[in-house]
């Protein structure tokens, strides 16, 4: 039969694993990629392990011990209160790693959905969502913020709603026009060929090609929901005492900054610490991820 | 009598990726003098465009340049600085891509963009602009002193194509690469393109490099030829003996499956079995070695050196060896 | 002989200017009509080839029979069922009779996806349980050549030959009765395409396929039809047997065209060039018969009046004035 002439191809297809195996390489490879990976790595273990690495209650009050400097029994010292630092700042690790991963996750479910409906539903709907996303992206977010805060009086699930309403119209856009550019592709309309439905389409086709890149986006957002967390509680507007958020920390250190330096450098340096590790790795996953980079 | 503007010798290239050192170039002879056109014809990872990338001086950062040498007009182009390159480039060596829809600069008006190439010849402005618009009449674009004015965009493919033409060969350069001119283009337009050639060709002395895979298109426009396969030259002949009597098996074989040769009556097309070799682990004998209908032991085991079969022919098969 | 495919003055419109700009520029007629009055039919088991460069309209009319691209008017029946006004919904069903073989192999494979997820998409789409899915996959990569272990493979690491066979094993696996394909061999290299070309003609014998080629490639063409249909800015120039129309081409245009392919033999060089100009644009149609501003034998006649298809023995049908034939 003709057809038994065969092109073999000169490699062949990469089985799955070894493509793994390239891409773990690679990332290794980079000195401040593996850097970031083990920050990242470190913030959640201390997260899910937050009880057995913490030395104290968080919650538990000493005020003779208050505003003391590191020492034996308590590893960042205490605050006016005479809470355990180093237990808070572990549990504001977990507290921070929770809000930005239910922020973040909100976020990006409703900016794919909303994104793929806008740029491959009917125009109407495409200019009805842009302009939604237009009109929330336009809105000051601090504004927003106070007004968010006032309505529903501070708590981590306000802040989280916060981030939602401002990061979806961000998402949206994206993956709109990504949906947009796909929407005519050789292979959506050789899908469309074989008899494919738009949900079949979006789902299964545009929604795998999109989300790789939203992903690494989205994990280089981690750091900044923890940062608007940490600002928003620095002003005040977020979490309410006696919670051990990383921005609390830091305005009570503020606070008693000529008592103690301790304070500060206990919530501001898990905070740098975090957006450094995230911001490293998210880089090396990109680069990673690029099959374009012909390094060897 | 006439030094060759063109010596290519011995060049091998590689690349380094991650599936090792990919070997794209080996060996490489090529000499072209003044007033030939010579044409490259090969196939998909054959070389061609590495050569042309080497000769422009444009290959990638992951390329090397392991053995050999290009000398232009008689200078060694591997040890130029950028400034000399440039000197080079645009004006002595010039070059007509194969997209016209992304050759020329979009930003910039044809007009600017062909005085700008003449930056380094003195002259007026307007001088410059003159002669520009004489070269936009030549290539057959109407109403020239107005249209030079006009952004890419405002022209078709076929006329940017002419455009580019027309940029390539104001300089005068002494050859013109010409790397797939007219892929992109419609066949009624291809046939155009190629017209204007045979016809510029009187006004300008330099050699012409016409690189296709286009076996019709060689035959059309060529002086001689050169075949390339996986990297490497495989035969080098005047055009009527490589159209007539070709002597290495690749070359043979491309003749036969080409559809315009082949019987109309036949439904069937020929081809050629198998596949190129990964160039990144070259087999050890003949490049073509695994295709070739006629390939025997000797073959297998050693890489054929090239063999001349007349001053202006020569086959890398061992075949031919004498 | 029945028809499998008959196209009846089809005319498909595409709106260049949106709604607002049209208002403020003027526009007319912010419409352009990419196929024109296009008539023709397809017997089964048999090639058309439908021919034409650029702003020809030939993509957009397979695209059309499809279902891809909405139609203004005309009909197309398949197998007597009239395929324009369907609904999506109803078009689905008949996909399954319909094969799209496109341009680009490899674009048109979703990157994401194995070649055995795509290979029994066609299963899914179309909810048929009652089969093995596993072992139609395999029997489908058989059929184009293919071995097993290309199942696990995703479409960026394929060669291009390699995803044209994926994309033929596709079209197969409903069993259609007429595969329409878009530029079969682009891209692919002269030793190379003989390999597509030929296990398209095996298929259509063991199989009973009909196809409907798109191409500008006349060499090839040439070789795999039974008929040709040459188109020009959206309307048929002409169509009939490959044979006589290669031989004997009726239409100027068709001639030009035969006439612009180089030879590849240096004895055979041409020295005058067959047609100047380029192909207008289609927001400026030419008056009468659009093809007489290129035209060398364009008269009075042809600037103001649009010939009608006018038949000629031999099965064949031009749309022009003075035919050469």
């Amino acid at each position: 039969m003709t057809a038994q002439t065969v092109s073999g191809g000169a490699a062949g297809p990469l089985p799955k694993q070894r493509a793994w195996l390239v891409l773990s390489h690679r990332l290794l490879k980079d000195p401040l990629g593996v850097l970031g990976l083990v920050i990242v790595a470190l913030l959640v273990l201390s997260a899910i392990f937050a009880d057995l690495l913490a030395t104290h209650d968080p919650f538990q009050m000493a005020p003779r011990q208050r505003l003391q400097d590191p020492s034996a029994a308590h590893w960042l010292g205490t605050d006016q209160l005479g809470r355990d630092v180093y237990s808070r700042v572990i549990y504001g690790g977990r507290i921070a790693l929770w809000v930005s991963l239910v922020a973040v996750g909100l976020s990006l479910l409703g900016g794919l959905v909303l994104g793929m409906l806008a740029g491959y539903g009917p125009r109407w709907l495409d200019n009805t969502l842009v302009l939604i996303f237009d009109a929330v992206r336009s809105f000051p977010t601090i504004m927003f913020a106070l007004a968010m805060v006032t309505l529903l009086s501070p708590s981590l699930g306000t802040i989280i709603i916060i981030i939602v309403v401002a990061s979806i119209p961000v998402y949206g856009r994206i993956v709109r026009i990504q949906t947009l550019s796909m929407k005519e592709t050789e292979f959506i309309l050789a899908e469309r060929a074989l008899g494919a439905g738009p949900i079949r389409v979006l789902f299964s086709h545009i929604l795998p090609n999109v989300i790789g890149p939203l992903l690494i986006l989205a994990s280089m957002e981690i750091p900044v929901v923890i940062t608007i967390e940490a600002g928003l509680s620095f002003l005040g507007l977020g979490v309410r005492p006696p919670t051990p958020t990383w921005g609390s920390i830091l305005q009570e250190g503020y606070q008693y900054i000529r008592d103690t330096p301790w304070l500060v450098i206990a919530g501001g340096l898990p905070l740098i610490l975090t957006t450094l590790g995230f911001t490293f790795l998210g880089e090396a996953l990109r680069d990673a991820f690029d099959p374009k980079l012909n390094r060897p | 009598m006439s030094e060759p503007l063109l010596d290519i010798s011995d060049l091998s290239v590689e690349f380094a990726t991650p599936r090792g050192q990919v070997k794209a170039l080996r060996h490489v002879d090529l000499s072209v003098k003044p007033g030939r056109i010579v044409g490259i014809v090969g196939e998909s990872g054959c070389g061609k465009s590495t050569l042309v990338s080497a000769v422009m001086g444009l290959l990638a950062g992951n390329a090397k340049m392991t053995s050999g040498s290009i000398a232009f007009e008689g200078r060694q182009l591997r040890d130029l600085t950028e400034d000399q390159w440039r000197d080079i480039r645009g004006r002595r060596l010039a070059m007509v891509f194969q997209d016209p829809m992304t050759s020329l600069n979009p930003v910039m008006s044809i007009a600017t963009q062909m005085v700008d190439i003449q930056h380094r010849d003195p002259g007026s402005r307007a001088d410059k602009l003159k002669k520009a618009i004489r070269w936009l009449a030549k290539v057959g674009i109407s109403d020239p002193e107005h249209r030079i004015e006009d952004y890419p965009h405002r022209f078709s493919g076929g006329m940017r194509q002419r455009i580019s033409i027309a940029m390539a060969l104001l300089m005068n350069p002494s050859i013109l690469i010409a790397d797939e001119p007219t892929t992109a283009l419609d066949v009624t337009l291809e046939a155009q393109i190629i017209h204007l050639i045979k016809q510029l060709r009187a006004e300008f002395d330099g050699a012409i490099l016409f690189v296709s895979h286009n076996l019709g298109l060689i035959a059309e426009i060529c002086d001689e030829v050169v075949v390339m396969y996986a990297g490497e030259v495989v035969e080098h002949a005047d055009i009527r003996r490589l159209f007539h009597e070709p002597a290495h098996p690749y070359t043979q074989l491309l003749l036969t499956c080409d559809p315009a040769r082949v019987d109309s009556e036949e439904r069937t097309l020929p081809t050629i079995g198998g596949t190129v070799p990964d160039l990144a682990h070259l087999p050890q004998g003949c490049i073509f070695a695994a295709r070739c209908p006629g390939a025997f032991e000797r073959c297998r085991a050693e890489a054929p050196p090239t063999y001349t079969i007349d001053e202006r022919h020569h086959v890398r098969c061992f075949l031919h060896a004498r | 002989m029945t028809d499998l495919l008959a196209i009846q003055g089809l005319r498909v419109r595409f709106r260049t200017v949106g709604f607002v700009r049209a208002l403020v520029d003027r526009v007319t007629d912010p419409y352009i009509d990419a196929v024109l009055d296009v008539s023709l039919m397809l017997r089964e088991g048999e090639t058309l080839g439908l021919v034409g460069e650029s702003g020809s309209g030939k993509t957009t009319l397979a695209r059309a029979v499809v279902g891809l691209v909405p139609v203004h008017s005309g009909s197309i029946h398949l197998n007597g069922r009239e395929l324009v006004g369907l609904r999506e919904s109803e078009y689905r069903g008949i996909r399954r009779s319909l094969g799209m073989m496109f341009q680009d192999p490899v674009a048109s494979l979703s990157p994401r996806k194995t070649v055995r997820g795509l290979l029994i998409e066609p299963f899914h789409i179309h909810r048929i349980r009652d089969v093995d899915l596993d072992k139609e996959a395999r029997r489908l990569l058989g059929i184009v050549g293919l071995h097993d272990g290309f199942l696990a493979a995703y479409a960026h690491q394929l060669s291009g030959g390699q995803a044209r066979r994926v994309g033929v094993a596709r079209t197969l696996a409903l069993k259609p009765k007429l595969i329409l394909a878009d530029e079969p061999t682009a891209g692919l290299d002269v030793s190379v395409q003989g390999e597509i070309l030929n296990l398209m003609n095996e298929l259509q014998r063991q199989f009973g396929l009909s196809y409907l080629i798109v191409t500008h490639n006349l060499p090839v063409i040439r070789h795999v039809s039974d008929r040709l249909a040459i188109m020009y800015l959206g309307r048929l120039v002409e169509q009939g047997p490959t044979r006589s129309v290669f031989a004997r081409p009726a239409h100027p245009y068709t001639q030009a065209l035969v006439a612009a392919v180089p030879q590849p033999d240096p004895d055979k060089r041409r020295d005058h060039l067959e047609l100047q100009g380029e192909i207008p644009s289609l927001r400026r149609r030419p008056s009468g018969c659009e093809f007489h501003t290129r035209c060398v034998h364009a008269q009075q006649r042809c600037k103001v009046e649009a010939p009608l298809p006018t038949a000629l023995p031999g099965g064949r049908e031009v749309r022009c004035h003075f035919p050469l034939v």
